[in-house]
């Protein structure tokens, strides 16, 4: 193709420009007084969807030419510009998911959740915000579990009880959801009967009336058990069960749990390690016994200093996928931030330098979620109350359209 | 089973030399004893040859000067120099023979040329010995590294080198002691291994190779053939694209074309090569011997009662061609991929090529499910010809490699499917029957602006016309030279794209590059 | 639009470099030929400075196009002089995984002319002092930025004298009024320091210091995008091309304009190549402490917060308050996580490495080389006070679990490695002892070496109990 050809076919964009995606669409655009000669039309999609042209009001000549050829003046005044901030639209959007369920749908939850939604990527663009607001589930444990002492510290009346301690989650610490984990159920540890299991969630159930997740031990077969058994018991909740796995699908206990999950109206989440095609192919297993548009996905959130760059990516590529068109991706997406405290830098002595292990650990599990927040993820696990805290404001202030006072930012001469 | 008839030998080469230019050349020996006193001795020139001064050494020489009878004189010249590879008694100008041979892993084919005329008189293929060493490179790498392993692994590749030459001479009415000039394209640890060069420093990662031709001498390493026939072997670009994949780009002479072509050749190494006049890369990636019959339950080189094409009719009935219209027994290349199209098209393999337990025809075996394509009262062995679900795996494995292995070096350098104008099928994949069955099972993307070319034994047809066209030779080293190589083994990339053609497109999905 | 605009990093074929490239295939960049050279250079794993012929005159005009073919969308700045010197922005990419990150951001910690001289000299002491090892590395801060609180040029003058005299660091110098910036440059000029900043009303005089000292400046135009395009234009029609952008940085409340505002000036430049944004970002966490919160460790804690999401919102620099360990440490380690290729894990040479006093009788672990995997070990090796060998495997960096998984730690690798660095050599007994993670390798590893396999724990927290309840191995 010559250039005149190629510059025919950029006008011809231009003029195309915001109707692109209506031609994609199906519907029909009519261009007059419009003469072309095409030879070969060939025509490029660029990445990120439809892009608007925009006309730009700047002057590019003077930037080919060699700096030290020219003589320098200073202008006499402002040589005004604008800026323009530029809409992206995307092709795609993310599934919206709603959980837990009301006594008019079918559940006993005082209220329910929704989360995903998303058309354009998170937080670039204050004109394209996500319909929702991050969800944010506070962990309780069936059983005992090592804990650093600054997580201990809030918990010690209630760390035996799964119902009070959802109780004191949701009342204190603002828990916009509950994860109960049955570790107890694990054959290595307890081995507890799904019916056992299933008791424990009912007590929650009636503690608290947020919408609730179920976190099974990680193995593929008791979780299965244990899963259909609660999905019975708690039909109509629309509880999320986390998670269904790869592992299941080889130990061929997937179709049952999704079927029950199906049968009795709950949602799934999808776990994989860190790999893209991983999680597409796992949930293209599901699809064939399970809706799409009830399925979540956990893509493995690793703590900071130990890879959480690995989950901030494959969030931001799935996410970026997804509103491109990867059907298989277009699910909202969940963190475990509570993995923070695995870190040993969140919990040990590190001493007198890097003290406060009161805070470390906090802010630990607090930079993970918000790291993921601008990654995408729509709903976070967390354990710490001052983590939760700090995570809900600030997602609700990126929300929130607010005016700006310049001074804010006037940080020069300020006396500390 | 399958060595009982005759192997179906491709032998399609290209004729695209001009003009017949060997790099040997016979001369008459004049020894004029007019020009001289009895003390200075007869005036030795070479009738008609005007170029360097020839290199020759002592006997030689006396052997010239000592001579009742008239001479003839063999030339081969390199770059740089002359040699004088052959003295015979009388007039044999009108003889000039060369061989040109495919050293491949697995089959070593043979043509034997007049070198005068450029015709070739007779084609031979054999196995190649070194199968029983170790049917893969990585195995044969590691036999290598010892030096009795080398030695042997010579002697093996000789030895098959050798039963060709036998083959050729055979009744042909050409004698070993007539053949002047060898020609070899071989992959590079073919090449190295024949040389008996240690194969080590090949195993690792920036292996460097020197993209020089290995020139060797019949009698060094033990070639039937004159003492001092030289044996040029086309120059290599990695340790796993060597002389046959330059011995494809000059059959298909995608190295003279502005548009840019893809060549591949899907032998046991999967070679893939990108570019156009200006500027060529390549990648090879390990597709396994599947897309060759090799590894498959029922699979069979493709000859005479292999099955080459399947297709599944509506009502779920296999209809199958075989080669050479006998009974089947087995299946070759095509037909495995052929037969994996349909199954997938037919709904007997799920998106990820595993088979689905409760489709038609798909029964519990000895080793888990399979396919039963044709039923043993049907078959030329009196047993099931079947496609197991271990096949499956091993198919997806091997095409999962070359698309990735493809689709990395066009994303590599900035292009996609659109811009390819030519794609050369080069190998065994070329005699392949249905380029569409490569697409739709997603061993190829699409090519939407290619045009397809079936160029054969590259290889072979390479060496031929390198044996017949000196000035080849400097374009081949030329080639060699500038090609830049793409390491997969260490590419993440190639990582990602390989897990993500572990599937069978869907029928509408364009397989365009996001 | 006639002109075509610059290709951003993942649009350069190598093909494109390679045709401005000599084309001889002399080896001398140490590739096999030019062809592999391009390719290289595209991927980031070489420059375009290792090809020699490249910087003769024959092909000087190839070189200016490769500059400018390869520049990054956002510019390259340096401050500070000598070894010191911090390079900050040359970044290609919007997205990490679309090409490595370059140039960490660094870390400037604030000190004003109103503090006692004592109090400086504690802080500055603090301030290079800090460190935190991490994979092996020290983790550390990076410049001063001197503010000029009293808006006295003499005092301003005396905190930098203070600082030069202490340090080596590259320095900030903080002021809008241009005579108290001339008062510190009169002090540490040869010193190239970063000037903050020039604003829309102080551009005319602080344009003509800056150009008279040549050092680079950060532009200033809080909230005002505009405005900040406007100044941009204008200082480089003047020939001012060091430039550092400055939209502000807003928290609280007002967080997200901070956000946003990055956002967009990033995506100009790496999606729009907008020149004129085509330039680092300055962030400043700093500035919570203007707002109205008076709890000091409440400030403490939002800028910490604050300071990650800008480390992850394309801020290039950053100037913080707060010198507390636990504020910085997350900074650094999530800076150093951030710019790591996000394809190649980090890893560690490969080989022996002793512990103690080790002798012919003393234990052989096996372990990988991701640094994560080495540096946890070898700490946990310490801690148990074991004497011993450790055989780092070349796992190209990825830790046990995942180099078993992905097979790049084998029983043949092993064998290799255990030959290769013969291990043989340093003791009588032919036990090895594998990773827990590596279990399903123990019966190939003791066919392929020859040795016996014991399986540790899976973690390497219980290795000094197994050395001593295990070892030595009571079985023949
Ligand atoms: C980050 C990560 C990655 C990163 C790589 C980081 C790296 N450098 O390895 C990336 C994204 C590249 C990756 C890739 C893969 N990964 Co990965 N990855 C992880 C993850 C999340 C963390 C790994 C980590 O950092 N571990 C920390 C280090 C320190 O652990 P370590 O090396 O094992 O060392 C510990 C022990 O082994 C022991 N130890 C070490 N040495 C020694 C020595 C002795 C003598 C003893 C006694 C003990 C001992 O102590 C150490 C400290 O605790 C894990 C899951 C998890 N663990 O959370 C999955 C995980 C390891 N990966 C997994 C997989 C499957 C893969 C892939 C194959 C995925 C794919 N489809 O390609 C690839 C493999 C590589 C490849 N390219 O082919 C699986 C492995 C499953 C299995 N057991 O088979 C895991 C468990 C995730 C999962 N559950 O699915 N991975
Ligand atoms: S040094 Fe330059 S000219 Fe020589 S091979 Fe490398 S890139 Fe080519």
């Amino acid at each position: 193709m010559t250039d005149s050809e190629k510059a025919d076919i950029s006008r011809l964009i231009q003029l195309l420009g915001p109707g692109i995606l209506d031609v994609l669409s199906g519907k029909q655009i009519e261009l007059e007084h419009v003469e072309l000669e095409l030879g070969e039309l060939e025509l490029w999609l660029p990445l990120g969807g439809g892009v608007q042209v925009h006309q730009v009001p700047t002057d590019y000549s003077n930037l080919q030419k060699n700096p030290e050829e020219r003589k320098y003046i200073r202008p006499d005044s402002l040589l005004e510009d604008s800026f323009q901030l530029q809409d992206d639209c995307f092709p795609a959007k993310i599934r919206e998911i709603t959980l837990g369920a009301t006594r008019s749908e079918g559940g006993t939850r005082d209220n329910t959740v929704t989360v995903g939604g998303s058309s354009s990527l998170p937080f670039h663009n204050p004109h394209s915000l996500p319909p929702h607001p991050p969800v944010i589930s506070l962990d309780v444990f069936d059983t005992a579990v090592s804990m650093p002492k600054a997580l201990k510290n809030h918990l010690t009346d209630v760390m035996y009880d799964p119902a009070s301690w959802a109780k004191q989650n949701v009342e204190q610490y603002g828990a916009d959801m509950i994860t109960v984990h049955l570790l107890s159920t694990d054959p290595l540890i307890q081995d507890k009967s799904p019916k056992d299991a299933a008791k424990t969630v009912e007590e929650v159930l009636q503690a608290v009336k947020v919408p609730l997740i179920i976190g099974g031990c990680g193995d593929p077969k008791k979780d299965a058990k244990t899963f259909t058994e609660i999905a019975e018991m708690a039909e109509g909740e629309r509880l999320l069960l986390n998670s269904v796995t790869t592992d299941m699908a080889d130990a061929k206990t997937l179709e049952p749990v999704c079927t029950a999950a199906d049968k009795y109206g709950h949602c799934l989440l999808g776990f994989t390690g860190l790999d893209l095609n991983s999680a597409k192919e796992l949930n293209r297993r599901i699809y064939q016994y399970f809706p799409a548009d009830r399925l979540l996905m956990d893509l493995t959130t690793v703590a900071l200093g130990y890879g959480l760059e690995y989950s901030f990516s494959i969030h931001e590529r799935a996410r970026m996928a997804a509103l491109m068109g990867d059907a298989e991706l277009q699910h909202p997406t969940l963190s475990a931030c509570t993995n923070a405290w695995s870190a040993r830098e969140a919990w040990m002595d590190l001493g007198p330098l890097f003290g406060k292990n009161d805070l470390r650990g906090p802010l630990w599990e607090t930079i993970g979620g918000l790291t993921l927040l601008l990654a995408g993820v729509d709903l976070f696990l967390m354990m710490h109350p001052l983590a939760v805290s700090t995570l809900k404001d600030v997602a609700g202030k990126l929300i929130k359209h607010s005016h700006t006072t310049p001074d804010q930012a006037d940080w020069v001469s300020m006396k500390i | 089973e399958s060595r009982i008839d005759t192997p179906q030998i491709l032998l399609d080469i290209a004729q695209t030399i001009q003009t017949i230019s060997p790099s040997v050349h016979k001369y008459l020996v004049e020894k004029n004893l007019n020009y001289s006193l009895v003390t200075l001795g007869p005036s030795i020139r070479f009738a008609g040859y005007d170029g360097k001064r020839p290199v020759m050494n002592e006997n030689q020489r006396d052997l010239i000067i000592n001579s009742a009878h008239p001479l003839t004189a063999t030339l081969y010249k390199k770059t740089e120099e002359s040699l004088l590879i052959a003295l015979e008694e009388h007039d044999t100008t009108e003889r000039l023979f060369g061989i040109a041979l495919d050293l491949g892993t697995t089959t070593v084919v043979g043509l034997l040329v007049d070198l005068l005329t450029g015709e070739i008189i007779k084609k031979a293929s054999t196995l190649n010995r070194q199968i029983t060493l170790g049917e893969e490179l990585v195995t044969r790498i590691a036999i290598g590294r010892k030096e009795e392993g080398r030695k042997e692994l010579q002697i093996a590749a000789l030895g098959s080198v050798n039963e060709i030459i036998h083959k050729l001479t055979h009744g042909s009415g050409i004698k070993w002691n007539e053949i002047y000039d060898i020609c070899l394209g071989g992959n590079t640890i073919m090449t190295w291994l024949l040389a008996g060069k240690d194969p080590t420093p090949l195993e690792y990662v920036d292996a460097q190779v020197e993209s020089n031709p290995v020139l060797l001498n019949a009698e060094t390493i033990g070639i039937d053939a004159l003492p001092l026939t030289p044996i040029f072997c086309l120059p290599a670009v990695s340790r796993f694209v060597g002389g046959d994949a330059i011995g494809d780009i000059l059959t298909s002479s995608m190295h003279k074309k502005t548009e840019i072509s893809l060549l591949i050749d899907l032998g046991t190494n999967g070679e893939i090569i990108l570019g156009n006049k200006d500027w060529m890369v390549s990648t090879s990636c390990a597709s396994g011997p599947a897309f060759e019959g090799a590894g498959m339950r029922s699979g069979m080189r493709a000859m005479k009662g292999a099955i080459d094409t399947v297709k599944i009719d509506k009502s779920g009935q296999v209809i199958w061609h075989v080669i050479g219209d006998t009974d089947p027994k087995g299946v070759c290349g095509s037909g495995i991929i052929d037969a994996a199209a349909a199954m997938a098209h037919a709904g007997i393999l799920d998106i990820s090529g595993k088979l689905i337990e409760s489709a038609p025809g798909v029964r519990e075996g000895e080793h888990g499910l399979e396919f039963l394509l044709v039923p043993s009262h049907l078959t030329a062995t009196g047993k099931d010809i079947v496609i197991t679900s271990e096949d499956m795996a091993y198919l997806m494995d091997s095409k999962a490699a070359v698309l990735a292995a493809i689709i990395v070096l066009i994303k590599k350098y900035r292009l996609t499917p659109l811009d390819i104008h030519h794609v050369y099928l080069a190998g065994a994949f070329s005699s392949f029957g249905n380029i569409e069955n490569l697409i739709s099972f997603g061993i190829l993307p699409e090519f939407p602006s290619a045009e397809f070319h079936r160029i054969g034994n590259g290889s072979l047809a390479g060496a031929y016309a390198c044996l017949i066209s000196s000035s080849l030779r400097k374009e081949a080293t030329d080639i060699a030279k500038r090609m830049g190589y793409l390491d997969l083994l260490v590419d993440n990339d190639f990582i990602e794209e390989y897990w993500g053609a572990l599937r069978i497109p869907e029928k509408d999905e364009l397989f365009l590059i996001p | 639009m006639e002109k075509e605009h610059k290709k951003g990093i993942r649009e350069i074929s190598p093909i494109d470099v390679y045709k401005l490239l000599p084309r001889t295939n002399c080896g001398e960049c140490g590739e096999a030929n030019c062809m592999a050279f391009a390719t290289k250079v595209v991927n980031g794993e070489t420059s375009i400075v290792n090809c020699p012929p490249l910087y003769t005159q024959k092909y000087s005009k190839e070189l200016d196009k490769l500059e400018e073919l390869l520049a990054p969308l956002v510019q390259s700045v340096s401050f500070g002089t000598g070894g010191n010197a911090i390079t900050i922005g040359g970044k290609h990419v919007l997205f990490r995984h679309e090409f490595t990150y370059q140039n960490p951001t660094p870390i400037a910690i604030d000190l004003s002319d109103d503090m006692a001289p004592d109090v400086i000299s504690a802080r500055i002491k603090r301030v290079i002092d800090f460190s935190y090892t991490y994979i092996g590395r020290p983790l550390k801060l990076d410049s001063l930025a001197l503010r000029s609180v009293t808006k006295d040029p003499t005092r301003f003058r005396e905190l930098v004298q203070i600082v030069c005299n202490s340090c080596q660091i590259p320095l900030i110098l903080c002021s809008t009024e241009p005579d108290i910036i001339a008062a510190g440059l009169s002090v540490c000029a040869e010193r190239k320091p970063l000037i903050f900043a020039i604003t829309k009303d102080n551009w005319e005089t602080m344009g003509e210091l800056v150009l008279r000292y040549s050092c680079p400046v950060v532009v200033s135009a809080p909230g005002d995008l505009s405005l900040l395009r406007s100044l941009v234009k204008t200082l480089k029609e003047w020939g001012i091309d060091q430039m550092v952008l400055d939209p502000g940085t807003y928290h609280s409340d007002q967080i997200g304009k901070t956000i946003f505002q990055n956002t967009a000036i990033r995506k100009a430049a790496c999606k729009d190549f907008d020149p004129f944004f085509g330039y680092p970002i300055l962030g400043t966490p700093i500035s919570v402490w203007n707002g109205q919160e008076l709890s000091e460790e409440l400030n403490r804690w939002q800028e910490a917060y604050l300071a990650s999401m800008l480390i992850t919102r394309y801020a290039d620099l950053l100037i913080m308050h707060s010198l507390e360990g636990w504020v910085l440490l997350p900074q650094l380690i999530w800076r150093f996580g951030i710019y790591t290729d996000p394809r190649k894990p980090v890893s560690v040479d490969p080989g022996v490495r002793t512990f103690g006093n080790p002798d012919k009788n003393s234990p052989v672990l096996i372990t990988s080389n991701y640094a994560l995997t080495f540096f946890t070990v070898e700490s946990d090796i310490k801690t148990a006070k074991i004497d011993c060998f450790l055989i780092v495997i070349d796992t190209g960096g990825l830790s046990v679990e995942a180099a078993v998984a992905g097979r790049y730690l084998s029983a043949v690798k092993i064998a290799d490695s255990i030959r290769d660095m013969n291990v043989g050599d340093f003791v009588i007994h032919r036990y090895l002892i594998i990773p827990g993670l590596a279990a399903r390798l123990s019966g190939e590893t003791e066919e392929e070496t020859g040795w016996r396999v014991l399986v540790g724990p899976r973690d390497s927290s219980g290795i000094g109990q197994m050395i001593r309840e295990r070892w030595p191995p009571t079985e023949e």
